[in-house]
Protein backbone atom coordinates (compact mmCIF):
# COMPACT_ATOMS: atom_id res chain seq x y z
CA UNK A 1 0.00 0.00 0.00
CA UNK A 2 2.89 2.38 0.91
CA UNK A 3 4.31 1.69 -2.30
CA UNK A 4 1.20 2.57 -4.47
CA UNK A 5 1.17 5.58 -2.38
CA UNK A 6 4.69 6.26 -2.89
CA UNK A 7 4.26 5.71 -6.80
CA UNK A 8 1.32 7.83 -7.03
CA UNK A 9 3.30 10.83 -5.77
CA UNK A 10 5.69 10.68 -8.07
CA UNK A 11 3.30 10.59 -10.87
CA UNK A 12 1.65 13.44 -9.30
CA UNK A 13 5.47 15.39 -9.35
CA UNK A 14 5.85 14.20 -12.63
CA UNK A 15 2.67 15.81 -13.68
CA UNK A 16 3.53 18.95 -12.37
CA UNK A 17 6.63 18.99 -14.73
CA UNK A 18 5.47 18.43 -17.62
CA UNK A 19 2.78 20.52 -17.45
CA UNK A 20 5.43 23.54 -16.20
CA UNK A 21 6.92 22.05 -18.90
CA UNK A 22 4.56 22.32 -21.57
CA UNK A 23 4.04 26.20 -20.25
CA UNK A 24 7.45 26.91 -21.00
CA UNK A 25 6.76 25.32 -24.78
CA UNK A 26 3.21 27.96 -25.15
CA UNK A 27 5.66 30.34 -24.30
CA UNK A 28 8.01 29.98 -27.57
CA UNK A 29 4.49 31.60 -29.11
CA UNK A 30 5.64 34.58 -28.25
CA UNK A 31 8.41 34.97 -31.16
CA UNK A 32 7.31 37.34 -33.42
CA UNK A 33 7.51 36.09 -36.88
CA UNK A 34 5.61 37.55 -40.11
CA UNK A 35 7.06 36.00 -43.44
CA UNK A 36 6.93 32.62 -44.91
CA UNK A 37 6.35 29.94 -43.24
CA UNK A 38 4.81 31.56 -40.15
CA UNK A 39 1.63 30.56 -41.52
CA UNK A 40 0.85 27.65 -39.08
CA UNK A 41 3.83 28.35 -36.42
CA UNK A 42 1.65 29.71 -33.62
CA UNK A 43 -1.17 27.34 -34.14
CA UNK A 44 1.28 24.12 -34.01
CA UNK A 45 3.50 25.49 -30.94
CA UNK A 46 -0.36 25.75 -28.83
CA UNK A 47 -1.28 22.33 -30.07
CA UNK A 48 2.10 20.91 -29.00
CA UNK A 49 1.67 22.74 -25.73
CA UNK A 50 -2.05 21.35 -25.24
CA UNK A 51 -1.09 17.80 -26.14
CA UNK A 52 1.57 17.78 -23.81
CA UNK A 53 -0.84 19.14 -21.00
CA UNK A 54 -3.10 16.30 -21.74
CA UNK A 55 -0.18 14.10 -20.90
CA UNK A 56 0.63 15.98 -17.22
CA UNK A 57 -3.81 15.75 -17.10
CA UNK A 58 -3.45 11.59 -17.49
CA UNK A 59 -0.40 11.63 -15.42
CA UNK A 60 -2.65 12.97 -12.52
CA UNK A 61 -5.36 10.63 -13.40
CA UNK A 62 -2.76 8.03 -12.46
CA UNK A 63 -1.54 9.44 -9.56
CA UNK A 64 -5.51 9.11 -8.47
CA UNK A 65 -5.75 5.69 -9.65
CA UNK A 66 -3.12 4.52 -7.71
CA UNK A 67 -4.25 6.49 -4.48
CA UNK A 68 -7.34 4.82 -4.72
CA UNK A 69 -5.88 1.49 -5.43
CA UNK A 70 -4.48 2.31 -2.07
CA UNK A 71 -7.45 3.18 -0.50
CA UNK A 72 -9.25 -0.10 -1.73
CA UNK A 73 -6.38 -1.80 -0.08
CA UNK A 74 -5.91 -0.39 3.25
CA UNK A 75 -10.13 -0.77 3.48
CA UNK A 76 -9.76 -4.47 2.72
CA UNK B 1 5.83 40.31 -48.70
CA UNK B 2 6.70 41.31 -45.04
CA UNK B 3 8.65 39.69 -43.15
CA UNK B 4 9.48 40.06 -39.44
CA UNK B 5 11.19 37.58 -37.35
CA UNK B 6 14.81 36.79 -35.86
CA UNK B 7 16.22 34.00 -36.60
CA UNK B 8 18.26 33.75 -33.13
CA UNK B 9 14.51 33.61 -31.50
CA UNK B 10 13.32 30.71 -34.36
CA UNK B 11 16.59 28.79 -32.39
CA UNK B 12 15.62 29.97 -29.09
CA UNK B 13 11.51 28.56 -29.90
CA UNK B 14 13.98 24.94 -31.04
CA UNK B 15 15.47 24.70 -28.05
CA UNK B 16 12.69 25.44 -25.79
CA UNK B 17 10.90 22.51 -27.89
CA UNK B 18 13.50 20.08 -27.42
CA UNK B 19 13.74 20.75 -23.63
CA UNK B 20 10.43 20.43 -23.72
CA UNK B 21 10.68 16.87 -25.02
CA UNK B 22 13.75 15.26 -23.00
CA UNK B 23 11.54 17.15 -19.71
CA UNK B 24 8.45 15.00 -20.58
CA UNK B 25 10.53 11.83 -22.06
CA UNK B 26 12.44 11.98 -18.63
CA UNK B 27 9.37 12.60 -15.80
CA UNK B 28 7.91 9.36 -17.69
CA UNK B 29 10.77 7.45 -17.14
CA UNK B 30 11.01 9.36 -13.33
CA UNK B 31 7.28 7.99 -12.71
CA UNK B 32 8.72 4.25 -12.98
CA UNK B 33 6.54 2.62 -15.37
CA UNK B 34 7.57 -0.53 -14.97
CA UNK B 35 7.61 -0.40 -11.32
CA UNK B 36 3.84 0.57 -11.52
CA UNK B 37 2.73 -1.84 -13.87
CA UNK B 38 4.49 -4.58 -11.34
CA UNK B 39 3.36 -3.28 -7.97
CA UNK B 40 -0.73 -3.11 -9.37
CA UNK B 41 0.18 -6.45 -10.92
CA UNK B 42 0.75 -7.63 -7.59
CA UNK B 43 -2.34 -5.72 -6.24
CA UNK B 44 -4.48 -7.26 -8.49
CA UNK B 45 -2.96 -10.87 -7.16
CA UNK B 46 -3.61 -10.00 -3.94
CA UNK B 47 -7.29 -8.93 -5.06
CA UNK B 48 -7.79 -12.23 -7.11
CA UNK B 49 -7.05 -14.20 -3.76
CA UNK B 50 -9.51 -11.87 -1.56
CA UNK B 51 -11.96 -14.43 -0.13
CA UNK B 52 -15.63 -13.70 1.10
CA UNK B 53 -14.37 -12.71 4.52
CA UNK B 54 -12.29 -10.27 2.94
CA UNK B 55 -14.33 -7.77 1.56
CA UNK B 56 -16.36 -10.24 -0.57
CA UNK B 57 -15.99 -10.41 -4.31
CA UNK B 58 -17.59 -6.67 -5.34
CA UNK B 59 -14.28 -5.29 -3.17
CA UNK B 60 -11.93 -7.27 -5.49
CA UNK B 61 -13.87 -6.78 -8.70
CA UNK B 62 -13.34 -2.87 -7.70
CA UNK B 63 -9.97 -3.58 -7.01
CA UNK B 64 -9.00 -5.68 -10.35
CA UNK B 65 -10.94 -2.57 -12.28
CA UNK B 66 -8.57 -0.42 -10.93
CA UNK B 67 -5.45 -2.35 -11.42
CA UNK B 68 -6.51 -2.40 -15.32
CA UNK B 69 -7.48 1.33 -15.66
CA UNK B 70 -3.99 1.61 -14.07
CA UNK B 71 -1.84 -0.84 -16.20
CA UNK B 72 -4.12 0.73 -19.51
CA UNK B 73 -3.13 4.24 -18.17
CA UNK B 74 0.31 3.56 -18.20
CA UNK B 75 0.43 2.02 -21.75
CA UNK B 76 -0.94 4.98 -23.09
CA UNK B 77 1.12 7.20 -21.66
CA UNK B 78 3.74 5.46 -23.23
CA UNK B 79 2.47 5.88 -26.79
CA UNK B 80 1.72 9.65 -26.04
CA UNK B 81 4.80 10.24 -24.44
CA UNK B 82 6.68 8.81 -27.53
CA UNK B 83 4.31 10.53 -30.21
CA UNK B 84 4.53 13.86 -28.10
CA UNK B 85 8.61 13.81 -28.06
CA UNK B 86 8.53 13.22 -31.93
CA UNK B 87 6.22 15.83 -32.80
CA UNK B 88 8.40 18.19 -30.82
CA UNK B 89 11.37 16.94 -32.01
CA UNK B 90 9.67 17.26 -35.20
CA UNK B 91 9.14 21.19 -34.75
CA UNK B 92 11.99 21.97 -33.36
CA UNK B 93 13.90 20.84 -36.79
CA UNK B 94 12.34 22.77 -38.54
CA UNK B 95 11.90 26.12 -36.82
CA UNK B 96 15.89 25.50 -37.02
CA UNK B 97 15.78 25.29 -40.49
CA UNK B 98 13.57 28.60 -41.22
CA UNK B 99 16.06 30.27 -38.63
CA UNK B 100 19.13 29.30 -41.30
CA UNK B 101 16.93 30.52 -44.25
CA UNK B 102 16.38 33.58 -42.47
CA UNK B 103 19.68 34.19 -41.34
CA UNK B 104 21.04 33.65 -44.80
CA UNK B 105 18.42 36.29 -46.07
CA UNK B 106 19.15 39.16 -43.25
CA UNK B 107 23.14 38.06 -44.42
CA UNK B 108 22.32 39.11 -47.83
CA UNK B 109 19.84 42.08 -46.60
CA UNK B 110 22.75 43.46 -44.63
CA UNK B 111 25.19 42.88 -47.47
CA UNK B 112 22.84 46.20 -49.20
CA UNK B 113 21.96 46.01 -53.14
CA UNK B 114 25.69 46.86 -53.88
CA UNK B 115 26.17 43.45 -52.02
CA UNK B 116 23.73 41.94 -53.59
CA UNK B 117 25.57 40.23 -56.72
CA UNK B 118 28.12 39.24 -53.90
CA UNK B 119 25.83 37.67 -51.62
CA UNK B 120 24.59 35.78 -54.36
CA UNK B 121 27.86 34.82 -55.64
CA UNK B 122 28.62 32.94 -52.38
CA UNK B 123 25.10 31.82 -51.60
CA UNK B 124 24.11 30.76 -55.31
CA UNK B 125 21.34 28.12 -53.62
CA UNK B 126 19.16 31.12 -52.49
CA UNK B 127 18.33 31.49 -56.37
CA UNK B 128 17.22 27.98 -56.32
CA UNK B 129 15.28 28.38 -53.30
CA UNK B 130 14.12 31.68 -54.77
CA UNK B 131 12.95 30.01 -57.61
CA UNK B 132 10.89 27.46 -55.41
CA UNK B 133 8.82 29.92 -54.15
CA UNK B 134 8.45 32.43 -56.76
CA UNK B 135 7.41 30.37 -59.60
CA UNK B 136 4.32 29.06 -58.61
CA UNK B 137 3.57 32.99 -58.20
CA UNK B 138 5.17 33.84 -61.46
CA UNK B 139 2.28 32.76 -63.44
CA UNK B 140 -0.74 35.25 -61.89
CA UNK B 141 2.14 38.23 -61.69
CA UNK B 142 2.84 37.82 -65.31
CA UNK B 143 -1.40 37.27 -65.83
CA UNK B 144 -1.34 40.99 -64.45
CA UNK B 145 1.86 42.44 -66.20
CA UNK B 146 -0.38 40.49 -69.29
CA UNK B 147 -3.36 42.90 -68.61
CA UNK B 148 -0.91 46.23 -68.54
CA UNK B 149 0.54 45.12 -71.81
CA UNK B 150 3.95 44.20 -70.57
CA UNK B 151 5.94 40.69 -71.26
CA UNK B 152 3.17 39.42 -73.56
CA UNK B 153 3.38 39.05 -77.69
CA UNK B 154 0.15 39.63 -78.39
CA UNK B 155 -1.56 37.89 -81.43
CA UNK B 156 -1.61 41.16 -83.55
CA UNK B 157 2.66 41.31 -83.41
CA UNK B 158 4.64 38.93 -85.94
CA UNK B 159 8.30 38.64 -86.25
CA UNK B 160 10.18 39.99 -89.77
CA UNK B 161 12.86 38.81 -91.34
CA UNK B 162 15.47 40.45 -92.75
CA UNK B 163 18.40 38.39 -94.72
CA UNK B 164 21.91 40.41 -94.76
CA UNK B 165 24.02 39.37 -97.39
CA UNK B 166 25.59 36.17 -96.98
CA UNK B 167 29.07 35.84 -96.41
CA UNK B 168 32.07 33.29 -95.81
CA UNK B 169 33.25 32.33 -92.42
CA UNK B 170 35.48 30.61 -90.47
CA UNK B 171 34.66 26.73 -89.05
CA UNK B 172 34.28 26.95 -85.54
CA UNK B 173 37.34 24.93 -84.58
CA UNK B 174 35.59 23.51 -80.74
CA UNK B 175 33.06 24.47 -77.94
CA UNK B 176 34.68 27.38 -77.24
CA UNK B 177 34.33 28.99 -80.77
CA UNK B 178 30.44 27.68 -80.65
CA UNK B 179 30.14 29.72 -77.16
CA UNK B 180 31.30 32.58 -78.63
CA UNK B 181 29.49 32.80 -81.51
CA UNK B 182 26.37 32.94 -79.27
CA UNK B 183 27.76 35.65 -77.66
CA UNK B 184 29.45 37.64 -80.40
CA UNK B 185 25.36 37.29 -82.41
CA UNK B 186 24.06 38.51 -78.57
CA UNK B 187 25.90 41.89 -79.67
CA UNK B 188 23.31 42.98 -82.74
CA UNK B 189 19.70 43.28 -81.74
CA UNK B 190 17.22 41.27 -83.35
CA UNK B 191 20.47 39.09 -85.06
CA UNK B 192 20.36 35.62 -85.82
CA UNK B 193 23.05 33.64 -87.20
CA UNK B 194 22.71 30.47 -89.28
CA UNK B 195 25.99 28.75 -90.42
CA UNK B 196 26.11 26.55 -93.41
CA UNK B 197 29.03 24.32 -93.03
CA UNK B 198 29.95 22.43 -96.07
CA UNK B 199 32.41 19.64 -95.29
CA UNK B 200 35.30 18.46 -97.84
CA UNK B 201 33.28 15.68 -99.03
CA UNK B 202 30.34 17.76 -100.01
CA UNK B 203 28.26 17.38 -97.18
CA UNK B 204 26.46 20.11 -94.93
CA UNK B 205 25.72 20.82 -91.47
CA UNK B 206 24.11 23.58 -90.45
CA UNK B 207 24.87 25.42 -87.07
CA UNK B 208 22.24 27.80 -85.21
CA UNK B 209 23.05 30.78 -83.36
CA UNK B 210 20.38 32.17 -81.26
CA UNK B 211 21.12 35.93 -79.19
CA UNK B 212 20.42 36.23 -75.61
CA UNK B 213 18.54 38.83 -73.72
CA UNK B 214 19.02 42.43 -75.24
CA UNK B 215 16.37 44.30 -74.09
CA UNK B 216 15.18 44.07 -70.62
CA UNK B 217 12.25 46.86 -71.12
CA UNK B 218 8.90 44.89 -70.04
CA UNK B 219 7.24 46.12 -72.64
CA UNK B 220 7.39 43.99 -75.88
CA UNK B 221 9.71 45.92 -78.25
CA UNK B 222 10.77 45.59 -81.88
CA UNK B 223 13.77 43.35 -80.92
CA UNK B 224 12.22 39.66 -80.09
CA UNK B 225 15.34 39.02 -77.86
CA UNK B 226 13.79 40.78 -74.76
CA UNK B 227 12.32 40.02 -71.55
CA UNK B 228 8.93 39.34 -72.71
CA UNK B 229 11.08 36.64 -75.31
CA UNK B 230 11.78 35.12 -71.30
CA UNK B 231 8.91 35.84 -69.64
CA UNK B 232 6.77 33.71 -72.92
CA UNK B 233 9.82 30.74 -73.24
CA UNK B 234 9.68 30.41 -68.89
CA UNK B 235 5.80 30.21 -69.54
CA UNK B 236 5.07 28.65 -72.76
CA UNK B 237 8.24 27.66 -74.37
CA UNK B 238 7.18 29.54 -77.36
CA UNK B 239 8.50 33.39 -78.29
CA UNK B 240 8.44 35.14 -81.54
CA UNK B 241 12.42 35.00 -81.56
CA UNK B 242 12.03 31.33 -82.38
CA UNK B 243 9.96 31.52 -84.19
CA UNK B 244 11.96 33.71 -86.62
CA UNK B 245 14.84 31.61 -85.91
CA UNK B 246 12.98 28.83 -87.36
CA UNK B 247 12.33 31.29 -90.66
CA UNK B 248 16.16 32.18 -90.96
CA UNK B 249 17.04 28.19 -91.05
CA UNK B 250 14.11 27.74 -93.67
CA UNK B 251 15.56 30.85 -95.52
CA UNK B 252 19.43 29.52 -95.06
CA UNK B 253 18.64 25.82 -95.95
CA UNK B 254 16.30 26.98 -99.08
CA UNK B 255 19.08 28.97 -100.34
CA UNK B 256 21.44 25.88 -100.33
CA UNK B 257 19.32 24.28 -103.09
CA UNK B 258 19.77 21.10 -102.34
CA UNK B 259 18.16 18.52 -99.69
CA UNK B 260 18.90 19.67 -96.42
CA UNK B 261 16.56 16.97 -94.11
CA UNK B 262 19.37 14.46 -93.07
CA UNK B 263 21.79 17.54 -92.74
CA UNK B 264 22.63 17.72 -88.66
CA UNK B 265 21.72 20.51 -87.59
CA UNK B 266 22.64 22.19 -83.87
CA UNK B 267 20.65 25.05 -82.32
CA UNK B 268 22.76 26.88 -79.69
CA UNK B 269 22.47 30.07 -77.55
CA UNK B 270 23.34 31.86 -74.12
CA UNK B 271 21.02 32.55 -71.77
CA UNK B 272 17.84 33.46 -73.32
CA UNK B 273 19.20 31.83 -76.61
CA UNK B 274 19.84 28.58 -74.74
CA UNK B 275 16.14 28.42 -73.84
CA UNK B 276 15.18 29.27 -77.61
CA UNK B 277 17.62 26.61 -79.13
CA UNK B 278 15.64 24.03 -76.35
CA UNK B 279 12.59 25.56 -77.80
CA UNK B 280 12.88 24.50 -80.92
CA UNK B 281 14.53 21.49 -80.51
CA UNK B 282 11.44 20.75 -78.58
CA UNK B 283 8.68 21.73 -80.75
CA UNK B 284 7.63 18.56 -83.50
CA UNK B 285 7.34 21.58 -86.51
CA UNK B 286 10.64 22.74 -86.03
CA UNK B 287 11.92 19.25 -86.16
CA UNK B 288 9.89 18.42 -89.07
CA UNK B 289 11.82 17.69 -92.14
CA UNK B 290 14.99 18.12 -90.37
CA UNK B 291 17.60 16.11 -88.58
CA UNK B 292 18.03 18.08 -85.43
CA UNK B 293 21.38 16.25 -83.78
CA UNK B 294 22.05 18.97 -80.88
CA UNK B 295 21.73 21.81 -78.61
CA UNK B 296 24.05 23.78 -76.85
CA UNK B 297 23.37 26.25 -74.02
CA UNK B 298 25.33 28.36 -71.60
CA UNK B 299 23.61 29.66 -68.20
CA UNK B 300 20.45 28.67 -69.12
CA UNK B 301 17.73 27.56 -67.34
CA UNK B 302 17.18 24.04 -68.67
CA UNK B 303 14.73 22.94 -66.31
CA UNK B 304 11.07 21.37 -68.05
CA UNK B 305 12.70 20.92 -71.91
CA UNK B 306 11.23 17.91 -73.32
CA UNK B 307 13.91 16.79 -75.65
CA UNK B 308 13.71 13.75 -78.17
CA UNK B 309 16.11 10.80 -77.54
CA UNK B 310 17.94 11.84 -80.88
CA UNK B 311 18.99 14.87 -79.70
CA UNK B 312 21.87 15.08 -77.43
CA UNK B 313 22.55 18.51 -75.37
CA UNK B 314 25.31 20.11 -73.89
CA UNK B 315 24.54 22.47 -71.34
CA UNK B 316 27.44 24.84 -69.20
CA UNK B 317 26.32 25.71 -65.74
CA UNK B 318 29.02 27.99 -64.10
CA UNK B 319 28.01 27.03 -60.33
CA UNK B 320 28.10 30.73 -59.33
CA UNK B 321 25.82 32.00 -61.80
CA UNK B 322 22.19 32.17 -60.06
CA UNK B 323 20.48 32.12 -63.61
CA UNK B 324 20.51 28.54 -64.52
CA UNK B 325 19.29 28.02 -61.12
CA UNK B 326 15.85 29.92 -62.04
CA UNK B 327 14.17 26.88 -62.94
CA UNK B 328 14.45 25.58 -59.45
CA UNK B 329 15.31 22.13 -60.67
CA UNK B 330 18.97 19.91 -60.52
CA UNK B 331 21.64 20.08 -63.34
CA UNK B 332 19.77 17.60 -65.63
CA UNK B 333 22.14 14.60 -66.62
CA UNK B 334 19.89 12.42 -68.70
CA UNK B 335 21.34 9.91 -71.44
CA UNK B 336 21.15 12.27 -73.69
CA UNK B 337 21.45 15.36 -71.71
CA UNK B 338 25.21 16.58 -70.03
CA UNK B 339 25.20 19.25 -67.86
CA UNK B 340 29.04 20.69 -66.85
CA UNK B 341 28.74 22.14 -64.14
CA UNK B 342 31.70 24.44 -63.26
CA UNK B 343 33.35 26.75 -60.80
CA UNK B 344 36.01 28.69 -62.28
CA UNK B 345 37.97 31.84 -60.77
CA UNK B 346 36.50 34.95 -60.59
CA UNK B 347 36.72 36.52 -63.86
CA UNK B 348 37.70 40.15 -64.48
CA UNK B 349 34.32 41.37 -62.52
CA UNK B 350 35.33 39.97 -59.40
CA UNK B 351 33.25 37.64 -57.27
CA UNK B 352 29.66 38.94 -58.75
CA UNK B 353 26.82 36.98 -59.87
CA UNK B 354 25.95 39.16 -62.58
CA UNK B 355 29.70 38.72 -64.06
CA UNK B 356 29.07 35.19 -63.23
CA UNK B 357 26.27 34.97 -66.13
CA UNK B 358 28.39 37.00 -68.61
CA UNK B 359 28.25 35.65 -72.17
CA UNK B 360 31.98 36.32 -72.29
CA UNK B 361 32.67 34.30 -69.42
CA UNK B 362 30.95 31.18 -70.88
CA UNK B 363 32.75 31.30 -73.44
CA UNK B 364 36.14 31.41 -71.50
CA UNK B 365 34.64 28.69 -69.69
CA UNK B 366 34.13 26.66 -72.83
CA UNK B 367 37.99 27.24 -73.49
CA UNK B 368 39.41 26.49 -70.11
CA UNK B 369 37.20 23.35 -70.32
CA UNK B 370 38.82 22.60 -73.76
CA UNK B 371 42.34 23.30 -72.62
CA UNK B 372 41.65 21.13 -69.30
CA UNK B 373 42.59 24.12 -67.32
CA UNK B 374 38.90 24.57 -65.80
CA UNK B 375 38.05 21.37 -63.91
CA UNK B 376 34.15 19.47 -64.50
CA UNK B 377 32.31 17.13 -63.75
CA UNK B 378 34.94 14.65 -64.59
CA UNK B 379 32.70 11.83 -66.53
CA UNK B 380 30.80 14.51 -68.66
CA UNK B 381 30.91 13.54 -72.23
CA UNK B 382 30.35 16.13 -74.40
CA UNK B 383 32.29 16.14 -77.62
CA UNK B 384 29.62 13.48 -79.55
CA UNK B 385 26.91 16.92 -79.52
CA UNK B 386 29.36 19.08 -80.82
CA UNK B 387 31.30 16.44 -83.42
CA UNK B 388 29.59 17.46 -86.52
CA UNK B 389 29.98 20.61 -86.66
CA UNK B 390 33.51 21.50 -85.19
CA UNK B 391 37.26 20.73 -85.85
CA UNK B 392 37.53 19.06 -89.56
CA UNK B 393 40.32 20.63 -91.56
CA UNK B 394 38.97 22.38 -94.77
CA UNK B 395 35.18 22.92 -94.16
CA UNK B 396 33.83 26.10 -95.35
CA UNK B 397 31.72 28.29 -93.57
CA UNK B 398 29.38 30.62 -94.95
CA UNK B 399 27.79 32.91 -92.64
CA UNK B 400 24.16 33.71 -93.41
CA UNK B 401 22.77 36.67 -90.82
CA UNK B 402 19.33 37.58 -90.18
CA UNK B 403 17.88 40.60 -88.39
CA UNK B 404 14.50 39.60 -86.87
CA UNK B 405 12.07 42.54 -85.61
CA UNK B 406 8.97 42.14 -83.88
CA UNK B 407 6.29 44.35 -85.98
CA UNK B 408 2.66 45.03 -86.28
CA UNK B 409 0.23 41.86 -87.90
CA UNK B 410 -1.74 45.25 -89.71
CA UNK B 411 0.24 48.04 -89.84
CA UNK B 412 -1.65 51.17 -89.63
CA UNK B 413 -1.01 54.07 -91.77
Amino acid sequence: MNELLHLAHGWQQCADDVRSRAHLVRSARAVTWEGPGATNYHSVVEDRSNAMTAIADRMDALAGRLRGLAALERGA
Amino acid sequence: MKTRVAPEDLAGAAVLLDRGASAMEDAFARGRPATTTAVTAAAGVRAAALGPLDGGFETAYRRGQAVAAIERDVAVLAGMVAAESLALHGVGTSLRQAARVYAAVEDGVRAGLSGLDRFLYDHPEVAEWGARGILPVAGPLVGLADGWGFLNERTDRVVALKPLAAREGRAPAGLADLVAEDVEVSKTPGLVRVTELIRPDGSRAWLVSISGTQDWGLAPGSDPFDATADANVIRQHSAAAAIGVNLALLDAQGRAGVDTSADPVLTSGHSLGGMVALTLASEPGFRHGRTITGALTSGSPTGGFDIPDSTRVVSLEKLRDPVPRLDGTPARQEPNWRTIVADPAPGPGGRSAVAEHDGAGYAALARGLESGAVPSSTDVDWHATIEPFVGQPGTRAIVHDYVLTREWQNPRS
